[in-house]
């Protein structure tokens, strides 16, 4: 055991690396075996017998008292240590009562006076310290705790804490009021100074517990209410899935509604490919003329007939005269004459310019060409027409 | 009677089924939303006179109508559909709710370590088509953004957020009370 500062300092120094080691991992088990790797067994015996490195079955660390003095002076602690404080009342009550009683050592007085002092600066500190920790971890379980029933009970546990720490600054704000004699007749300035502003310290410091106590407690509820909500999404799911959920709950009556909210029913709408929104929003104008080069237009062409003739549009009824050439062979079969001067003399109902009998004539001689005997040699001629004598076959033909 | 301003804009919003969210990452809806917050009489008269409920909820508005009762199997369907797709957000997270915010990309992360909530996307209907896991999952999304509980908040990153509108199924859900002798089983 060391019991000597120059001492204590001097070996934390000369193995520094090994303590610093040693403190980043002291949330975890270090083995005997890895640090007898790096100091070698007999160091570690030495700092074991020196009550600086302690050991448990297999596994090495350091001492609680090193351990709390690094974590207290670094202010790396997470824990809540909320009893703190009330030792520390318990040491301003005790140091005030040494400090009346000695009337005469102004020496010893001192001596008190510099404890108190001491405990007036460190009580607001703790306080704090602790008030950050709590939000901290409050904030921190709320926001990243994934389990309900563990987010709930550790948000209790902080609720606890800092019921106790509101509890705390009551004491203190206790104690202050209870020594306020002392501290009137106290001599040092500085001592009265330093209860003043603690007083007003803890006034600040219980605005923000109460509003801590708020926010927690509606974390709580909070999580509460979404564990539930949870359970019974879980238990309705099932029934889903059993298809019950109709019969065995509300849910029909729920939705017979006097009006439907419209995301219920969506309406169906025509859905096309140009969205009228965007055709305002993104300038449709130049869409178009950027895509008129990019995608070929197929030219159509369409024809124009002619223009119609406009007795086409007339509503009058039109006869027109149609000559039966079948009507008109057989009569010229039965005739003795040729064909032309046959047509030529024939009366027709409408009376036939000798261009149209030219026409029929032709017609006749190309459609009956077989019934007929063309005589080459014989040709008659008829104003500015000359035509070949056309005659019946078959019978009236000449032997 | 005087027109309250951006009538026309809150009704072609909340005439296609939609909300205006006080979260709506959308400065144009936020915009709306304070509309109908400060004018909310002015707003309601207009729209009932063309047949519109504004209905005010809190941080959300939507317009609710007289409808047809036949229609109640198709809101049926839309719930029926929504306890599955509520259920699996919530499996993947217990935060799950107005506010939450994920990504597609982390929503498919814990699908591939977790088989429970690889299960129930499987089984969810019209999810199971698209290929890809991230696929399947940008689906979910997709719903409750369609349905307007959720919206994209950052594209890049495919992240959403849930709109408040979301307290409407969160409180229908709720509201949805298992007969007695079901409940004496579970208890």
């Amino acid at each position: 055991m060391i019991t000597d500062i120059n001492r204590l300092l001097t070996v934390l120094y000369s193995d520094r690396k090994l303590f610093e080691s040693l403190f980043e991992k002291r949330n975890r088990l270090v083995s005997f075996h890895e640090v007898s790797n790096a100091i070698g067994e007999d160091k570690i015996e030495y700092l074991l017998n020196a009550e600086i490195l302690s050991h448990t079955d297999d596994s090495v660390e350091l001492d609680e008292r090193i351990l709390s003095f690094f974590e207290e002076f670094l202010e790396t602690n997470e824990d809540i240590e909320i009893g703190d404080v009330d030792e520390l009342l318990i040491n301003l009550r005790y140091n005030i009562e040494l400090y009346q009683n000695e009337k005469d050592n102004e020496h010893s007085r001192e001596r008190y006076l510099g404890k108190i002092k001491r405990i007036l600066k460190k009580v607001p500190n703790l306080i704090l310290k602790n008030l950050s920790l709590l939000q901290l971890h409050i904030g921190l379980t709320y926001k990243t705790q994934s389990s309900h029933k563990n987010k709930i009970l550790e948000l209790q546990h902080y609720k606890a804490k800092l019921e106790k720490l509101m509890n705390i600054e009551v004491k203190v704000q206790k104690a202050l009021l209870k020594e306020s004699h002392f501290f009137s007749i106290v001599s040092s300035h500085e001592t009265v100074l330093l209860s003043l502003r603690l007083k007003v310290r803890l006034r600040e410091l219980r605005i923000s517990l109460i509003e801590l106590q708020k926010q927690v407690i509606e974390y709580i509820n909070k999580t509460l209410h979404k564990q539930h909500f949870f359970e019974h999404i879980i238990k309705l799911k099932e029934m889903k899935s059993a298809l019950e959920i109709k019969e065995k709950s509300n849910i029909l009556s729920l939705l017979e509604m006097e009006t439907t909210p419209l995301f219920m029913s969506k309406p169906q709408r025509v859905s096309t490919l140009l969205d009228t929104e965007e055709v305002y929003e993104f300038g449709f104008d130049e869409m178009v003329q950027k895509l008129q080069h990019v995608i070929p237009v197929g030219k159509s062409t369409v024809c124009k007939s002619e223009a119609l003739d406009e007795s086409f549009f007339e509503d009058d009824e039109s006869v027109s005269y149609m000559i039966d050439t079948d009507a008109l062979h057989e009569e010229f079969m039965k005739s003795n004459k040729d064909l032309f001067g046959f047509i030529d003399e024939k009366n027709f109902e409408v009376e036939q310019s000798l261009e149209e009998k030219v026409t029929l004539y032709c017609q006749l001689a190309l459609m009956y060409e077989n019934n007929y005997n063309f005589d080459e040699t014989k040709r008659e001629k008829k104003e500015q027409y000359e035509y070949l004598v056309i005659t019946p076959k078959e019978i009236n033909e000449p032997a | 009677m005087s027109l309250p301003k951006q009538s026309k804009e809150i009704f072609e919003i909340l005439s296609r089924g939609n909300f205006l969210c006080e979260n709506s990452p959308v400065r144009q809806e936020r915009d709306l939303y304070q509309s109908c917050e400060r004018e909310f009489g002015a707003h309601y008269d207009f729209f009932e006179h063309i047949g519109f409920y504004l209905i005010r909820e809190d941080g959300y508005f939507y317009f609710s109508k007289e409808l047809p009762q036949s229609q109640t199997e198709d809101k049926l369907h839309m719930i029926l559909e929504y306890i599955d797709l509520v259920e699996l957000m919530l499996q993947f997270s217990a935060t799950f709710g107005v506010g939450f915010r994920t990504t597609v990309r982390e929503l498919a992360d814990a699908v591939q370590s977790n088989v429970v909530l690889k299960d129930r996307l499987d089984r969810l209907k019209n999810i199971s088509k698209p290929q890809t896991l991230h696929a399947q999952c940008a689906k979910v999304f997709e719903k409750f953004k369609k349905g307007g509980f959720m919206a994209l908040e950052d594209e890049h990153e495919e992240r959403y957020i849930v709109l408040n509108s979301y307290h409407y199924i969160e409180t229908f859900l709720n509201a949805i009370k298992v007969s007695a002798n079901e409940t004496g089983e579970t208890l």
